[in-house]
């Protein structure tokens, strides 16, 4: 005897294993009465329309979502647009440093040893410990920025856009200079910093994630420290 | 100005008309899926607007608007259950007819339909609601709906059955005569 929770399993569990469902089927198939069971339970389910046919979203609902993609769409733009300058900043940073590392260099020289060169390796030494000072600022700064997280969603959109910019420049800066090890850590960094500007601004999760990653922040900023004082010795 | 910032604005021109299009074309679908499992319009439009930023940042992984379109619904759907998980503690659902008619049910109804299937949704549980519509009108897998509400396979299927006896009953007047 076939029960209803039987026929309900047929119209709703895709789980039923294939011999049962045909075993039902085959009952169906030669029972009126549960042939007419089984449409009465299949009416509240046609009573639906089809997938295919929705009402437009209301306009007020279809305003705030444009509104909120123009605002990301702007940010996007502003963080692309500062990104090149960026680059052009930390390129010229590097040769002015790089460039006063040299003259340091040979104003300590003696006079009469004008054969011998600076060796190759203080120059990349200044530069990278021009690169791990800038980072170390960067970091303080973004920090601060946390700490002091403001109530405006355009202001956080905003902080967290020029973060990303200046994050992505430190990052490439670390990559170009061959310190894979910097660049890794910053692209981590770049990803929470996605992660909060895609989440909500009342979200709890965001507060979690801005706290881990001021928390990490500090954490690179004292694995920085000595490394960058050490640097700034050498120079 | 460098090859890459000629091209970004291009890029994200092409994104933003496509997003548009979308916007248009197909948000109230993902809209009605999202208010049918909160019952909420709030909730539902929150929902959209994360799928649709979540969308924005990965908008380079999209290979044409139908698979953009079916990652924000799939999204949405997601945020709507996230949000309807977090407020769980809250009292139990109860979905205003006169404020949703029409957007719940879907297009091309009489309003008398309409205001029946809303008012029959009305009378499930959430979890009920849930259930009912992630399998009959968005088609997921029994598994599929376990998972993602944290439940198990018997818990769903109960619920889906006890969610189908109540639309029988609340619908009864609209069965089709066999």
């Amino acid at each position: 005897m076939i029960n209803d929770e039987q026929l309900l399993a047929l119209l709703l569990d895709d789980s039923l294993p294939a011999d049962q469902r045909r075993q039902l089927e085959q009952a169906i198939a030669a029972d009126p009465e549960l042939r007419r069971r089984l449409t009465a339970w299949q009416a509240p389910l046609r009573t639906w329309p089809a997938d295919d046919s929705f009402e437009p979203a209301p306009a007020a609902a279809q305003a705030r979502w444009r509104r909120a993609l123009a605002r990301e769409q702007r940010l996007t733009a502003s963080s692309d647009r500062r990104w090149p300058q960026g680059w052009l900043v930390a390129g010229l940073a590097t040769i002015v440093l790089a460039t006063f590392a040299l003259s340091l260099e040979r104003w300590r020289l003696p006079p009469t040893g004008a054969a011998q060169q600076p060796p190759p390796v203080a120059q990349d030494s200044a530069e990278t410990g021009a690169l791990q000072r800038g980072v170390a600022l960067y970091l303080a700064d973004t920090r601060a920025r946390l700490a002091q997280w403001p109530g405006s969603a355009d202001q956080q959109h905003d902080l967290l856009a020029q973060s990303l910019a200046q994050n992505r420049m430190h990052a490439a800066a670390a990559a170009a200079q061959g310190d894979q090890e910097l660049a890794r850590v910053l692209r981590a960094f770049e990803l929470t910093l996605e992660s909060l500007q895609a989440a909500r601004d009342n979200d709890p999760a965001a507060a979690a994630t801005r706290q881990r990653l001021s928390f990490e922040l500090g954490a690179m900023q004292t694995k920085l420290s000595p490394a960058a004082s050490k640097q700034t010795h050498t120079l | 100005m460098n090859l890459f910032a000629r091209l970004l604005p291009s890029a994200a021109a092409t994104a933003a008309a496509r997003f548009e299009r979308l916007i248009s074309q197909r948000s109230g679908r993902w809209y009605q899926a999202c208010l049918r499992i909160t019952g909420d319009a709030n909730w539902a439009e929150d929902a959209v607007q994360d799928a649709l930023l979540k969308a924005w940042h990965g908008r380079e992984r999209f290979r044409g608007e139908s698979e953009l379109d079916t990652w924000v619904h799939r999204i949405a759907i997601n945020a709507a259950l996230d949000r309807m998980r977090r407020e769980r503690l809250r009292s139990p659902l109860a979905l205003a007819a006169e404020s949703v008619e029409g957007e719940l049910a879907g297009a091309g109804l009489a309003p008398a339909l309409a205001s029946d299937l809303n008012l029959a949704l009305a009378q499930l549980t959430d979890l009920e609601r849930v259930c009912f519509v992630l399998k009959h009108l968005e088609q997921w897998r029994l598994e599929e709906i376990a998972e993602q509400l944290d439940s198990s396979l018997g818990s769903v299927k109960q619920a889906l059955f006890r969610a189908l006896r109540k639309l029988r009953d609340a619908l009864q007047a609209w069965r089709s005569p066999t």
